[in-house]
C-alpha cells in the first residue's frame, strides 16, 4: 500500500482518463497466469493489449443501475422481496464491478470512504434501534409501524424495522467491501 | 437507591473525574482532590453511630431479581467496622500518598483511578447482603489490587508479584464462587441475612461440607493463609502506601470478614472450628518464624501480617464453638470472648500495622533503601519515625500501654478456653500461639532496634539521613495515637463498636441491648496470660540478644522445596502441557481444521441418526419430481466432477459458481425469491473473492499425496454426502409438532409487512440477525487485521 502503483509502472499522473488504460490488476494477473509464457513473479507487467473501454463504458452506467436497485430492493424488503441483506450485497457488487473495470486506486477516488466505518455505522445503528425501546421500557428491538401522509409522495408506510435493516445494510456492505478491498489492494 | 448505594458508588463515580482533575490542575498534587471521597464516606459512616439495639434493614436496589440477584445492602456492626477501616485507613493513606508519590514523575492518574476502585470495592464486599454482589465486588478488589501491585509495571518483579496474587486470589475467589452457588441451592437464596436464619436448612443438606471448604478455600487465598500466603510478600512490590492499606489494613481482611460474616451460617460445627482454626495457628507461627530472618523491612512486615492474620483466623475459629449445639450459655461466653478478640486485634492491627507501613516507607523514601542491614542508628536522626515505630511494633509485640496489649491478652485467654473446654486434643493451641508470639516479639525488636539503633552507616545510604516531612508523619502519628488510646479507653469503643460487631458473628448469644462480652481489664491479676506475656518478653529479649547463635536454623530451610517453586513450577508445567496439547491439533492447515469440523459434523449429525433410531422417510407427502429438476440437478452434478478434475484454477472457479448458480434455481423452481435472490448475489460476490485471492495462489500443481490424506477425504466427503442425504430425507419423516410456520403467517398483524422472511430476520428473530452482522463485521475486521499484519511483517527486515 506504501508504494502508489504507478510509479512502478511508470505512468505519470492518476488523471481519471489515464488510469482507465491501466487494468485491474488481479484480472490482468489472471490472464498472465494463464499465459504459461508468463514467468511466475507476483510484480507482472501488464499486456498492454486488453482494450476494457467496453467494460469501462458499460460499468458507468451498470453501476447507477445496480445501486438503484440496491437501494430499491433495501426498502422493498418490508413487503417484497429483498431487504438489507441482499441490499448489501448488491450494492458490494456494483463497488466489486468498478474495481474490476478501473484500478483500485481510482475507487478510492471515485469512492472516498472508509469500509470499516460503515460496517461499524450499521453494527451501531442496528444495536442503536434495538436500545431505543428498550430505554423506553418495552422489550429490547420493539418495532413500530404507521402510516404518514407525506406532501407529494402521498401515503406512506413507515417501519421502525426499515431502520434495523439499514444497519443490517450497511454492515453487510461494509464488511464485504473491507475484505474485497483489502484483498485487491494488498501487494 | 439509598444513601448507603450511593455511598458504596461514590468512589466508582469519582473515578472517571479524576483524570480529568489530574490534566486540568497539574500543578495540584491530585491526591488533594481524591481525599474527599474517603474522608466524606468516613464521616457518613460515622453518623451511623451510636448503633441502634435493633437490626438494620435490607435496602434491596433490585438488579437481576430473575435469578434472585439484587444489589441489597446492609450496615450492622460488624460492616460498620470494616467501612470505617477502610475509609478512615483510606483517607489517611491518600493524604501519606500526596507526599510519597510525587506529581511530576508518577502516573497519579492511573494510582488514584485504581485506589478509588478498590474503596468502593472494598465497600461493596463488606456491605453486601447478595452473595453475588458480594463475590461481584470481591473480585474488584482483586482486580483493583492487581493493578496497584504492578502499579510500577516497568520492573519485572512488580509485574510478578501482580500476576501472582491474581492467580491465587482468583483461585480461590472462583471456588468461593462455587461455595455460593452451592449455599443458594441449599437454602434457595443469595441473600446472607436469609441463609443465616436458613442455618439448619443449610446444615442438613449434602453439599454443607463441600460449600464451606470451598467458600474457606476462598477466605484463605484472600487473606494470605498458608500455603497461600506466597502471593502477599511479592505484593510488597506496591508502592508503600498501597501496601499499608490494601496488603495489610483491608484487602487481606476481606477473607476475615468473610468467615465472620458466614459464621452464624456456617460454625458451629467441628470441621469449621478445626479447619479455621488450624490454618490460622499454623499460619501464624510459621509467618512469624519466616518474618525473623528477612532482611527487607517490608518483607518483615508482610511476614506478620500474614502471621497476624492467621491469628484472627484462629480466634475466628475458636469463637464459633459458641454457636455448637447443645452449648450451655456459659461455656457459650467463653468462646464468644475469642470473637470480642477477633475483632479488637482486626482493629487494632489495621491501626499499628498502617503506621509500621508508613514508618517504613518513611525510610525508604527518606534514604533510598529498606535493607535492614544498611539501617542503624537513626534514633538520633528520625526521633519522630523512631517514637512512631515503637509505638507500632510494641502494639504488635503486644506490651502495654498499647491497644495489642489488650486483644494479645484477650488472644491467650481464648486459646486457653479452648485448652480447658477441649482438653488435650487442643494442647498445641495455646502452645503454638505462644510460640509464634515469641517470634512475633523478637522481629519486632529487629524492627525497631536494628533499625534506629546501633552503628550509623551513612556510607550504606543512597541519600543522607533526615527526617521526613510533617505532611508524612501526620498519617502515622494518628494512627500511633489511636493505638494508645484503644489502651486507655478500650470499654468505650467496646461498647459502641467492637461488641456490637462481635455479637453479629454470634448471634442469639445475647440479648439485644445485652452487651456479649463483659468489660475489657487492663489488669486481671495473676493469670495464666500474664505469665505468657512475661514468658514471652523474657525469652524473646533473651533470642533477640542471642540472634546471631541461633539463626542458623534458616540455613537448614529446604531451598529447592518451597512453596514458591512449588507454584513456579506448577504454572510452568501447565503451561507447557497446554501448549503441547494445542500444538496437536492446531496444525495450522485448513484442510485438518476442516477434517476436525466435518468429522465432527458426521458423528453428531450421523451419529444422532442412527443412535435415535431417527430415519423412518416417508415419501408419500412428497410432489412428483419433475424432469426439468432432475435435469438442473444433473447439471450440478457435473460441474462439481468438473471441479475435481479440472486442472487449471480458473475452471475451478467456474464451476464452483456454476454449483452456486444451479442451486439458485432450485429456490426459484420452490417459490422462494428472497432465497434466490441471495444466493445468486452471494455467488457473485464469492466469484469475485475468488478472482481476487487468485491473485495470490500459487499455480495448481500435481502433487503426489499419501494414500492415507486421500482415503481421509474420501470417507469425509462420502460421510458429508451421505449424512446430509440422510438427513433431508429423514426430515420428510418426522411430524413430531406443530409446524411454527402457522405463527408467521401473521406477519402482516403482527410486524406490519408483507414479506414473512424479512419480517423474520428484522423483527421476529431481529435479535438473531443482529448478533449475526456483529459476527459478520468482527470477521471482516479480523481479515483486515491478518491482511495488515501479514504486510507489517514483510516488511520488517
Amino acid at each position: 500500500m506504501s508504494e502508489p502503483t504507478d510509479k512502478r509502472r511508470g505512468s505519470p499522473s492518476p488523471k481519471p482518463a489515464a488510469a482507465w488504460r491501466r487494468k485491474f490488476r488481479s484480472l490482468a494477473s489472471i490472464r498472465a497466469y494463464e499465459d504459461k509464457a508468463a514467468d511466475d513473479s507476483r510484480r507482472i507487467r501488464l499486456p498492454g493489449k486488453f482494450n476494457d473501454v467496453y467494460l469501462h463504458t458499460a460499468s458507468q452506467v451498470l453501476v447507477f443501475l445496480i445501486m438503484t436497485y440496491a437501494i430499491y430492493i433495501l426498502f422493498a424488503g418490508h413487503n417484497n422481496p429483498g431487504g438489507g441483506f441482499v441490499g448489501g450485497l448488491v450494492t458490494a457488487t456494483g463497488f466489486v464491478l468498478l474495481y474490476l473495470a478501473f484500478d483500485s486506486k481510482t475507487v478510492r477516488q471515485i469512492i472516498p470512504v472508509n469500509f470499516r466505518s460503515i460496517g461499524a455505522a450499521g453494527v451501531l445503528i442496528a444495536v442503536l434501534t434495538g436500545a431505543v425501546p428498550a430505554l423506553m421500557g418495552e422489550p429490547f428491538l420493539t418495532h413500530r409501524t404507521d402510516h404518514a401522509r407525506l406532501p407529494l409522495v402521498g401515503d406512506v408506510h413507515l417501519a421502525t424495522a426499515v431502520l434495523f435493516d439499514i444497519g443490517v445494510f450497511l454492515a453487510v456492505l461494509g464488511t464485504a467491501m473491507t475484505i474485497i478491498s483489502n484483498i485487491s489492494e494488498d501487494e | 437507591m439509598t444513601s448507603l448505594h450511593l455511598a458504596i458508588l461514590t468512589p466508582f463515580l469519582a473515578m472517571p473525574i479524576v483524570p480529568f482533575l489530574y490534566r486540568g490542575f497539574r500543578r495540584i498534587h491530585t491526591g488533594w482532590f481524591v481525599l474527599f471521597v474517603p474522608l466524606l464516606l468516613f464521616f457518613y459512616f460515622l453518623r451511623h453511630f451510636p448503633l441502634s439495639a435493633e437490626e438494620p434493614a435490607v435496602l434491596v436496589l433490585p438488579w437481576i431479581p430473575q435469578l434472585g440477584v439484587d444489589f441489597a445492602v446492609y450496615a450492622d456492626a460488624l460492616s460498620l467496622l470494616f467501612a470505617l477501616i477502610i475509609t478512615g485507613m483510606g483517607a489517611l493513606v491518600v493524604f501519606y500518598s500526596i507526599f510519597y508519590m510525587s506529581k511530576e514523575r508518577e502516573a497519579l492518574h492511573n494510582f488514584y483511578v485504581y485506589l478509588l476502585c478498590f474503596l468502593g470495592a472494598m465497600l461493596g464486599v463488606v456491605l453486601s447482603d447478595n452473595l453475588i454482589v458480594l463475590y461481584l465486588f470481591w473480585e474488584l478488589t482483586s482486580l483493583s489490587s492487581f493493578l496497584l501491585i504492578a502499579f510500577w509495571f516497568q520492573r519485572a518483579k512488580s509485574r510478578q508479584g501482580a500476576v501472582k496474587a491474581l492467580l491465587i486470589t482468583l483461585f480461590g475467589g472462583f471456588s468461593m464462587f462455587l461455595g455460593f452457588l452451592m449455599v443458594a441451592e441449599a437454602t434457595g437464596s443469595f441473600s446472607i441475612r436469609h441463609i443465616i436464619a436458613h442455618a439448619a436448612l443449610l446444615k442438613e443438606h449434602g453439599l454443607f461440607l463441600p460449600a464451606m471448604l470451598l467458600i474457606l478455600l476462598g477466605a484463605f487465598a484472600k487473606s494470605a493463609q498458608f500455603p497461600f500466603y506466597i502471593w502477599l510478600p511479592d505484593a510488597m512490590e506496591a508502592p508503600t502506601p498501597i501496601s499499608a492499606y490494601l496488603h495489610s489494613a483491608t484487602m487481606v481482611k476481606a477473607g476475615l470478614y468473610l468467615v465472620a460474616r458466614l459464621t452464624p451460617a456456617f460454625g458451629g460445627g467441628d470441621v469449621w472450628f478445626w479447619v479455621i482454626t488450624a490454618v490460622g495457628i499454623v499460619t501464624l507461627l510459621w509467618a512469624s518464624f519466616l518474618a525473623v530472618r528477612q532482611i527487607d523491612l517490608k518483607a518483615m512486615l508482610a511476614f506478620s501480617t500474614v502471621s497476624q492474620l492467621g491469628l484472627i483466623m484462629s480466634l475466628l475459629g475458636i469463637a464459633s464453638l459458641a454457636l455448637a449445639p447443645g452449648m450451655p450459655e456459659t461455656r457459650a461466653k467463653l468462646f464468644a470472648a475469642a470473637a470480642f478478640a477477633a475483632v479488637f486485634h482486626l482493629l487494632n492491627h489495621s491501626v499499628f500495622k498502617g503506621s509500621l507501613f508508613m514508618v517504613v516507607g518513611i525510610l525508604d523514601h527518606e534514604l533510598g533503601t529498606r535493607d535492614i542491614r544498611k539501617l542503624g542508628g537513626l534514633m538520633g536522626v528520625m526521633p519522630v519515625s523512631f517514637t512512631l515505630a515503637v509505638i507500632g511494633a510494641f502494639s504488635m509485640a503486644g506490651l502495654p500501654p498499647f491497644g495489642g496489649f489488650l486483644s494479645k491478652e484477650l488472644f491467650f485467654t481464648g486459646t486457653l478456653t479452648a485448652l480447658k473446654e477441649l482438653s488435650w486434643p487442643a494442647i498445641w493451641i495455646p502452645v503454638l500461639a505462644w510460640l509464634a508470639s515469641l517470634f512475633t516479639f523478637v522481629y519486632c525488636m529487629i524492627l525497631v532496634f536494628r533499625t534506629f539503633t546501633g552503628r550509623q552507616q551513612t556510607a550504606l545510604l543512597d541519600k543522607p539521613p533526615h527526617e521526613a516531612p510533617a505532611g508524612m508523619l501526620m498519617p502515622p502519628v494518628i494512627l500511633s495515637a489511636l493505638a494508645i488510646l484503644f489502651f486507655f479507653v478500650p470499654n468505650a469503643l467496646s461498647a459502641h463498636l467492637l461488641d456490637p460487631a462481635a455479637k453479629t458473628i454470634l448471634p442469639g448469644l445475647a440479648a439485644p441491648g445485652e452487651p456479649l462480652f463483659g468489660h475489657v481489664s487492663h489488669w486481671h491479676g495473676p493469670s495464666p496470660e500474664l505469665a505468657m506475656t512475661l514468658g514471652i518478653v523474657l525469652f524473646g529479649v533473651f533470642l533477640f540478644r542471642h540472634l546471631p547463635k541461633w539463626s542458623g536454623i534458616y540455613d537448614h530451610l529446604p531451598r529447592k522445596w518451597t512453596l514458591n517453586t512449588a507454584f513456579d513450577k506448577s504454572l510452568l508445567g501447565l503451561e507447557k502441557l497446554s501448549s503441547r496439547l494445542t500444538a496437536r491439533y492446531m496444525t495450522g492447515y485448513i484442510r485438518h481444521y476442516l477434517s476436525y469440523i466435518l468429522g465432527f459434523m458426521i458423528l453428531l449429525v450421523g451419529g444422532a441418526l442412527l443412535l435415535l433410531n431417527a430415519f423412518h422417510p416417508d415419501p408419500s407427502g412428497g410432489a412428483r419430481v419433475e424432469a426439468y429438476e432432475l435435469a438442473v440437478a444433473l447439471c450440478i452434478v457435473v460441474s462439481a466432477y468438473f471441479l475435481l478434475i479440472s486442472r487449471s484454477r480458473l475452471t475451478s472457479i467456474i464451476a464452483l459458481s456454476a454449483v452456486g448458480l444451479l442451486v439458485s434455481l432450485y429456490y426459484i423452481f420452490f417459490r422462494a425469491p428472497d432465497l434466490a435472490l441471495t444466493q445468486l448475489v452471494v455467488e457473485t460476490i464469492s466469484t469475485a473473492l475468488f478472482l481476487l485471492c487468485f491473485y495470490f495462489l500459487p499455480k495448481l500443481q500435481h502433487v503426489e499425496v499419501p494414500r492415507s490424506f486421500r482415503l481421509t477425504n474420501l470417507v469425509l466427503s462420502v460421510g458429508v454426502g451421505l449424512v446430509f442425504t440422510l438427513l433431508g430425507l429423514a426430515v420428510t419423516g418426522h411430524r413430531l409438532f406443530e409446524p411454527i410456520s402457522r405463527y408467521y403467517e401473521n406477519a402482516k398483524e403482527l410486524a406490519g409487512a408483507n414479506n414473512i422472511v424479512n419480517a423474520i430476520l428484522v423483527d421476529f428473530r431481529g435479535f438473531d440477525t443482529m448478533l449475526e452482522i456483529v459476527v459478520l463485521f468482527t470477521a471482516g475486521l479480523g481479515v483486515f487485521t491478518l491482511i495488515r499484519f501479514r504486510n507489517r511483517r514483510r516488511h520488517e527486515p
